[in-house]
Parts: C-alpha cells; sequence; structure tokens
C-alpha cells in the first residue's frame, strides 16, 4: 500500500482523533545543544588521541553511547502516547481560546517534558507520571468569527538530555466556535413581535414584577428602576416573571449596519440582550430561522448560526 | 530576588565534582575562587538577596582570567587552557539561567572529566570520573524535566543511559583504531614529575628516596623469586666536574658483550617519567619497543621522552662480559678527574696503586676502606663543599649511596683503574596477588662499574660495603630507625589492602590504559587472522556498531511484559492437567465452558471448584476483567487437587 509519506513540513491531514502516536509519525533531530554536544565529542576525541589517553578514548565512546542511546529514548519518550482533543469552550471574536489536549500515557514509565505547540507561540510543558492523563493547553486569541480550527499542532520532546527534539505535527477534527464580536454601541432591541399597545394590554397580566437585580450592559433602559438611580443608589435593573408573550423577532433584513460583520455583531449583541432580559426570541437570517425560544441553549443555538453566517 | 531552587543543587553538586581533580594542579588561589563561586550560586538557601551581583561576577572572572595569564603566560595548552576551562564552569554555573545555560554547563563538566585525566588515569581517579559523569548525565535530565524529581529516579535514569551506552562504548574502544598523537611537541602535559635524571649530585637520589610513587613494575616469566636482588640499570655517568655526575652521551661506540648464562624473560611497564631512558637489567639484545635503541654502556634510550605508560619485553641474560678491551679513548675518560679538587682523596688513592700492583687489588682495597672505617649510611647526610669527596671520607662519613659511588669511582679512577657511576633501582617488593614485582621511587640507587683487564666492566656496590642490608633487605632495613619515617613505607596490616589495590591497578594499567593498535592488532588476528590491519579493524567496527545499535533498539523499545496474561495461561493449563490426571481430559476444540460443563457433569463432587475456576479464567482471559487478579486464579488452581475416584 502506498501511503502518503508524512513530511514534517506538509500540512497533516485532518483526523478526528484519538491519536497513538507511532514510530512513523515521529521525527527527530539534534537540537542546537546536540550540535554542541557534537562538537564536544570530536573535541574529546583530539584530546584523547593527542595525549595517548587510553581512558579517555573509553570516557569519549561512552558520551558517543549516551548520545546514540539518547536518541532512543527521546523517541520513547513520545511513542504509544494516546492525544484525544477536548471540547474548546466557544468564545466571542477578540477573546481568548483555550485548547486543551488530553495526553495519556498507557505504560507503566513517566514521560519527561512533553511539549504541546499551536502552529505559533509558545508551547506548554508537563511531565505524565506513569499511567496517567494529564492537560496540556494553548490558548490564542480569536479575532474571526466562524468555527476556527488551531491548524498545525506539534507535540514534542527532548527529554532526557536535551541532545534531540522529537516530535510530531498533526491537525485534530477540533477547533473554536467564535460568535462574532457584539456591538459596542448601544441600540434598542426591535420591539416585541406584539409591543403594540394593544397586545401589550392584552398581555398585562403575564408581566408580573419579579423583583430588582443588579444592572447589566445591554438591559434595556425601559427596565432600569430609575427611581432607584435617581437617588444616588448603583442601577437596578426590574426583572420580570412570565414574559413568554412578548416575543422578540430579531430579523436580518431590518437590522441596521453596514456590511455582514456589523449586522452579526449588532444581532449577537441583541441575542444577549434579549437572553439576559429573558425575552423569548426568534432569530431569523438569510441562511435559515432559530424558532422562538429562550435559555442558554437557544442563546447558544442563536450565536452559533450566528457565527456560521455564510460558512457552508 | 533570587529563590532557593533544588536545581541549582544538581548544577553546582555535579560541576563541583568535575573540578575537584583539577584542584591537585591549579593554583590555589583559582581554586578558592572557584569554590567562592559555587558557593555563591548556593547563597540563596540560607541569605535570600545573596545572589550575585552582575558587575560582581564580571569583576571576577576579569580578574581570574587576569591571573591565570599571568601564572601561565598563556590561555592556552594544558595548563592555561584547563585553569580557563575550570574557571568558565564556574562563572557559567554562576549566571546560569534556565535549561540552555544548564546544558552549557553540563557539556563544560564533561570536557573537564576529560582534561582530569591527562594528569592521572589510575583506577580510583576513574571510578571518581565515572561517578561525575553519571552526576552531570543526571543533572542534565533534572534540568530537562519539567518539575525537579527525587535523586533516586534520577540516577537510576542516568545510570540506565550510561549503561546502555557501554556495549557501543566497549566495542569503540576496543576497535576505534588507536592514533598516534599529532601535536605530541606542541601540547605537553605537566612535566613535573620524579625520576632519575640524566645527571647526578650529593642529594638529588636521597630527594628521590621520599617519594612512594611506583617507578615500574615487572613481570617475570617464569616467575622471579629474588627480583628484589636485580640491579635495573638507568643513565650511565662518565662526566665528573667536581660537583655534577653527568651522561655523556658518544654516537658510534658499538657495544662489546657476550653473554655468559642462560637468559631471561621479564616485562616492565614503566611508569611515565618524562626522560629517555628505560630500566633494564642484565645484557638485552632486544626490547620490544621499535623506538628503543641501547647504546655501548648498556643502557637502552627512547627518542622522545616516556611521556605515557610503557610495557615492553626483555630478554636478558644476566651475566655477561662486557667490553673486554677499552679503547683509549673510553680508557681516557673513564680515569678523568678534574684538577683542583679532593687533594686528600687523590693522595690516598695514589699510596694504594704504589701498593697494589693490581686493580682487583685497589678496588679491594676501596672497599676496605668503607667496610672498615666508621661510615654512616643515612637519608640526611651534611651539605658538603667544595671537596665533597674529602669531607665524606675523611670528616663526616656519612652519605647516602650516591655519596658512597661517587667518592668509590673518584677514588679508583686516581688509583689509576677506569670506573664510572651507574644510576638506577635496586630493590622492590613483590605483590603476591600478582606476582609481579614493584619498583618505586624509593629502591633509587647508585653503584660503581670498575673496569678489569681480561674481564672488561665489574659491577661493584660500595653502599653494600657499608650497609649490607640496603641490597639485601631494602631500604627500610639499612636506614637507621630514626629515619625510616622518611620513606613513608608500609604499616603492616595495610600491606594486604595496598597490595590488592596495586594488583587492581596494574590489571587496569595493563588491559585498560596500555590498550594500544598493537592490541588491537592481536584481538582482531585472534578473532579471524583476515580481520588484522586498518581495514579489516574498520569494517568489524562497522558492522559491530550496526549489530549494537540494532540491539539497542531493541531493549530500549521493547514492549513491556505482560506477565499477567502469561499467568493466567499457565494456570489454566495447570487446572487442566490436574483434570486430565483423574481421568476428565480436555478435547483440543472443546473451549474453557463446554470442558468446565463436561467435567462438572463427569465430576459431580468436584463440580463447584470445577466451575468457579473456569469462570474465573474466562473473566480474566477474556472479559473485562477490571480489578480481578491473576494471582486470584494461580492460587485457586493451586489449593485444586482433585483425587480419581
Amino acid at each position: 500500500m502506498a501511503r502518503r509519506l508524512n513530511l514534517p513540513w506538509r500540512q497533516p491531514e485532518c483526523e478526528p482523533g484519538p491519536i497513538t502516536l507511532t514510530g512513523h509519525r515521529l521525527y527527530i533531530l539534534p537540537t542546537r545543544l546536540g550540535l554542541g554536544f557534537l562538537a564536544l565529542l570530536a573535541g574529546l576525541l583530539l584530546g584523547s588521541i593527542n595525549y595517548g589517553l587510553s581512558l579517555g578514548y573509553l570516557f569519549t565512546f561512552i558520551l558517543v553511547g549516551v548520545g546514540v542511546i539518547t536518541l532512543f529514548h527521546t523517541q520513547r519518550n513520545l511513542l504509544r502516547l494516546t492525544l484525544q482533543p477536548r471540547p474548546v469552550t466557544p468564545v466571542f471574536a477578540g477573546e481568548t481560546a483555550c485548547f486543551r489536549l488530553a495526553i495519556s500515557n498507557p505504560q507503566d514509565r513517566p514521560r519527561g517534558a512533553i511539549r504541546f505547540a499551536l502552529a505559533s507561540g509558545e508551547a506548554d510543558e508537563m511531565d505524565i507520571p506513569a499511567a496517567a492523563t494529564v492537560e496540556l493547553s494553548r490558548s490564542r486569541v480569536q479575532p474571526r468569527r466562524g468555527f476556527q480550527r488551531p491548524g498545525r499542532l506539534t507535540l514534542s520532546s527532548t527529554w532526557p538530555l536535551g541532545l534531540f527534539r522529537c516530535w510530531t505535527v498533526f491537525a485534530l477534527d477540533w477547533g473554536v466556535l467564535v460568535y462574532p464580536r457584539p456591538a459596542t454601541d448601544f441600540l434598542p432591541l426591535p420591539a416585541p413581535a406584539g409591543d403594540t399597545p394593544a397586545a401589550r394590554r392584552r398581555h398585562d397580566g403575564d408581566d408580573e414584577f419579579a423583583g430588582l437585580r443588579d444592572y447589566r450592559p445591554g438591559d434595556s433602559p425601559r427596565r432600569i428602576a430609575w427611581k432607584s438611580a435617581a437617588r444616588g443608589l448603583p442601577p437596578l435593573t426590574k426583572a420580570f416573571a412570565g414574559v413568554t408573550g412578548s416575543e422578540v423577532r430579531l430579523d436580518w433584513d431590518s437590522t441596521p449596519g453596514g456590511d455582514v460583520e456589523a449586522k452579526l455583531s449588532r444581532l449577537t449583541r441583541w441575542v444577549l440582550e434579549a437572553e439576559q432580559a429573558g425575552l423569548l426570541f426568534r432569530l431569523h437570517l438569510p441562511g435559515g430561522d432559530i424558532p422562538p425560544g429562550c435559555g442558554p441553549a437557544h442563546r447558544q443555538q442563536a450565536l452559533a448560526a450566528l457565527a456560521r453566517h455564510g460558512a457552508s | 530576588m533570587a529563590h532557593p531552587d533544588r536545581r541549582d543543587l544538581w548544577l553546582v553538586g555535579p560541576i563541583a565534582m568535575a573540578c575537584a581533580p583539577h584542584a591537585l594542579h591549579l593554583p590555589l588561589w583559582l581554586s578558592l575562587t572557584v569554590a567562592l563561586a559555587l558557593l555563591w550560586r548556593l547563597a540563596p538557601f540560607w541569605r535570600r538577596e545573596a545572589a550575585a551581583q552582575r558587575a560582581v561576577k564580571w569583576l571576577l572572572t576579569v580578574a581570574s582570567i587576569a591571573g591565570i595569564i599571568f601564572q601561565h603566560g598563556t590561555l592556552f595548552g594544558a595548563e592555561g587552557g584547563v585553569s580557563l576551562v575550570v574557571l568558565t564552569s564556574a562563572m557559567k554555573v554562576l549566571e546560569s539561567k534556565g535549561r540552555r545555560d544548564h546544558g552549557i554547563v553540563v557539556l563544560i563538566g564533561y570536557f573537564l572529566i576529560l582534561a582530569a585525566l591527562i594528569h592521572n588515569q589510575g583506577l580510583g581517579m576513574a571510578v571518581w570520573l565515572m561517578a561525575t559523569a553519571l552526576a552531570l548525565t543526571a543533572s542534565q535530565i533534572v534540568a530537562q524535566g519539567q518539575r525537579v524529581p527525587a535523586l533516586g529516579p534520577v540516577l537510576k535514569q542516568g545510570g540506565l543511559i550510561i549503561l546502555q551506552a557501554l556495549p557501543l562504548a566497549i566495542l569503540l574502544f576496543l576497535l576505534f583504531p588507536r592514533l598516534p598523537a599529532f601535536m605530541g611537541g606542541l601540547i605537553s602535559a605537566s612535566a613535573a614529575r620524579t625520576g632519575l635524571s640524566d645527571s647526578m649530585r650529593p642529594g638529588s637520589i636521597s630527594q628521590l628516596i621520599r617519594s612512594d610513587e611506583i617507578a615500574f613494575r615487572v613481570n617475570f616469566d617464569p616467575p622471579c623469586r629474588d627480583g628484589n636482588r636485580l640491579y635495573w640499570r638507568g643513565p650511565v655517568l662518565w662526566g665528573y666536574d667536581g660537583d655534577l655526575w653527568q651522561r655523556e652521551e658518544r654516537a658510534g661506540d658499538a657495544v662489546d658483550a657476550q653473554w655468559l648464562e642462560p637468559a631471561m624473560d621479564y616485562t616492565v611497564t614503566l611508569e611515565p617519567h618524562q626522560q629517555h631512558w628505560l630500566p633494564v637489567t642484565g645484557l638485552a639484545a632486544r626490547l620490544s619497543l621499535a623506538t628503543a635503541g641501547g647504546t655501548a654502556d648498556l643502557e637502552w634510550m627512547r627518542a622522545q621522552p616516556v611521556r605515557e605508560r610503557l610495557r615492553y619485553s626483555v630478554h636478558a641474560w644476566l651475566k655477561y662480559r662486557l667490553e673486554t678491551v677499552l679503547s683509549p679513548q673510553r680508557r681516557a675518560r673513564a680515569l678523568a678527574l678534574p684538577p683542583g679538587y679532593n687533594p686528600r682523596t687523590l693522595a690516598l688513592a695514589r699510596h694504594w696503586a704504589a701498593l697494589e700492583p693490581t686493580s682487583e687489588g685497589r678496588v679491594r682495597r676501596a672497599l676496605a676502606l668503607f667496610r672498615e672505617q666508621s661510615f654512616h649510611y643515612t637519608l640526611s647526610p651534611p651539605r658538603y663543599g667544595k671537596q665533597a669527596i674529602d669531607e665524606f671520607l675523611f670528616d663526616s662519613r656519612r652519605g647516602f649511596c650516591e655519596h658512597y659511588a661517587a667518592a668509590f669511582v673518584v677514588l679508583i679512577r686516581a688509583a689509576g683503574v677506569p670506573a664510572r657511576v651507574i644510576t638506577g633501582y635496586q630493590g622492590g617488593e613483590m605483590n603476591p596477588l600478582g606476582n609481579y614485582w614493584i619498583v618505586r621511587q624509593r629502591d633509587a640507587h647508585a653503584w660503581a662499574e670498575v673496569w678489569l683487564p681480561g674481564q672488561g666492566w665489574v659491577q661493584v656496590d660500595p653502599t653494600a660495603a657499608v650497609a649490607p642490608s640496603r641490597v639485601e633487605a631494602g631500604l627500610a632495613a639499612a636506614l637507621p630507625a630514626a629515619e625510616r619515617p622518611l620513606i613513608g613505607l608500609d604499616t603492616a596490616w595495610l600491606k594486604p589492602a595496598r597490595q590488592l589495590l596495586d594488583l587492581a591497578g596494574y590489571g587496569w594499567n595493563k588491559w585498560v590504559l596500555g590498550y594500544d593498535f598493537h592490541s588491537q592488532q592481536r584481538l582482531l588476528n585472534g578473532l579471524y587472522p583476515g580481520l588484522a590491519g586498518l581495514r579489516g579493524m574498520l569494517w568489524t567496527l562497522l558492522a559491530g556498531s550496526a549489530l549494537l545499535l540494532a540491539g539497542s533498539a531493541l531493549v530500549v523499545f521493547r514492549r513491556p511484559a505482560q506477565p499477567q496474561r502469561d499467568e493466567i495461561r499457565r494456570s489454566y493449563a495447570r487446572f487442566r492437567q490436574r483434570l486430565a490426571r483423574v481421568g476428565v481430559a480436555a478435547a483440543a476444540s472443546e473451549g474453557p465452558a463446554d470442558f468446565a460443563r463436561r467435567a462438572a457433569r463427569a465430576r459431580p463432587d468436584l463440580a463447584a471448584d470445577i466451575l468457579s475456576i473456569s469462570d474465573l479464567y474466562i473473566q480474566l482471559r477474556y472479559g473485562r476483567a477490571a480489578g480481578l487478579d491473576a494471582r486470584v486464579l494461580t492460587a485457586r488452581v493451586r489449593a485444586f487437587r482433585p483425587r480419581p475416584r
């Protein structure tokens, strides 16, 4: 069978995971210290020859052996580890997503200093005890919305002596859902579908004042308890129970904003506000419709739809 | 603000171990500077805020480098260079931050180990340096790990790596071609070694005598019982200027000798003494060293000074007749005395010459003088002035072997008999464990040869006339009791231990340090004659390395054994065996469950055991028996002892 050669500079194929590291996935090359070690060996050999040090030869050759054996030990340090991606908590664009990779060591020998790195940037490093699983995590700022993959991932190690670096590159079917960045400026939510004087009258009985809670940005000014604010107290928001009747319709077509991203930002903010206000909302996007609902799951569904907007 | 870090201990400890052997050779101020720098690195352990300041570090470094240049005149070569590296290691430890620096410190440490071998390749040093190498390797593992592990596992890991490196190291050691030194003249190791030189002045040998160092070892074949009676010939001294006796090298004098007696064979292992001459006893035809050549005086010399330990075998005749015809030039040299020195001695000799017509008679007279007058054999004679021989012979009469040999030769030359001084060694100590003789610097000796008509050169030891026990029982017996501590003799109860140690050292020298190109050739020739030669050596080296690498890879990458699996299978096999013995044998095609049902029907009395053991086996072997242990099955099977019905 002709297997596509697995070369370190190629973009690795995307895999679902978990990945078990086998010999043909691992690359190994000397580090800078390893090259220094090589130069040292040459120096030691020359010294032994020049001074006729028989024991010097023996010592030099022991170090040669140490170098060679370290090559094996470094590779063995990564061999048969199992990598399992952990789900990544969605973030808003501009925030930092944390990619956590679970690494299991099935064998009864500890592994030293395993390093995990994203395509660019610093590595996270940890020793793995025998027959244990640890999580290595790398964070990265996500500037763009959508499903963002971490891309090329690297797992590497220079343990035990730092003379060689053994590494593997891989790509997992893994990523973070990045919601659009919420718009920063305030615009009132569109009026609820039934928010006409007539409708309000019809639903009056349902809107029961349930109490006051702390003000959160995005709360509708209509619900701010102005009386207490006027007394110089921290702003409070009136919370209502039984708002089922007031359904907010967030419609792509009637959303103000110049371009697609601005509209998405606006809608994202509105989704957050609506959810915070405890309103029922429905989201209407060109790609599809999110039926009315509320609660964290609904909010997440709506945000995901916004995040994926335009993606095939 | 520095925090105490256990990694710092790993940084300082191994480097201190690597620097320690150099402290013996470095100037004291440098050793102290290095120790200070290393301790300073650990300062945060007892005082916060005590970490070294940058400016101070630089100042210390620059001052020390200036000191080294001042001391050695250079930063290169064996002494200046090693001083610089030792200093660098300490300063690097002081400023080291993070993994990269730690790695560099470890590499410098490895280098220091090799540098220490230039001074001493002894067995004890080898053990110390191997421990240092292990510590450095472990230190590097600590540097690479994420957290600092406990001492035990790190040493184990480091030891494992070194142990696994050994097969390849030994193969390379055996087969890597030993090349001759290419810069021998450019860089020379420290030359301050004791040993007999090409000249002798009163006091030079008695200084040497205080040293316990080994001069050479001799292995006789067949073993020799009285090796301590032998005279090991070193430089032969002709020239005398009133104070200094000197070797006079004259090329072109051919050896003129006949051997008289059956020969003996022996092998000498000579410690480096930075001189050209090689100790030999008897009349040797040839030495097993290509570079050695004999002189007309039966000295053996090598073109280069002996800077490394040498082994050579000798086939020699102990009795011989040397130079029965003395040429007029050589006769004149053997009679020459500086004018204006020692008038009393010359007068006495002339008096003898008038009384005794024969050379033999004059020699007898001289020896009788030493024997009959009250001469003292002592390590600490008085300082003699310009007329040294006169003062010695007629006033103080206290002297060491060089005084007796010199006085005898002056006397006998003045009496008209050709004579010369021989320096060398006489005596030694048998190591019964290894069956060889150890000759130490304290066995250094000086004696004389006189030329007698018809007999040639005849050995005369004037010291034997004064202190016969010196020749028969060694120096310690001949010295006055008060002076014995001066020569550092063994305490009796320590002797066996010292002999054992020396035997180990002797084997070490012979098999490890003395291993050279010829030994390689012999080894390969023994394996297969076609392999001898450089090409065969390289091929064997390559093939052997490939095999060893493959073997090491197998060892390193072996899958962990599965003792559980095997144990389960073994126990179940035993269970079936026991049932078969009572007549219930399993068919080859029968699975464990079917067999259990059938066996239970056949032996209802055992049914409970049969079914539960089989169930346990199936659980262990095929089920996901988390928490179940194979040992439970083993115990159950062991207890299961069915009796035939």
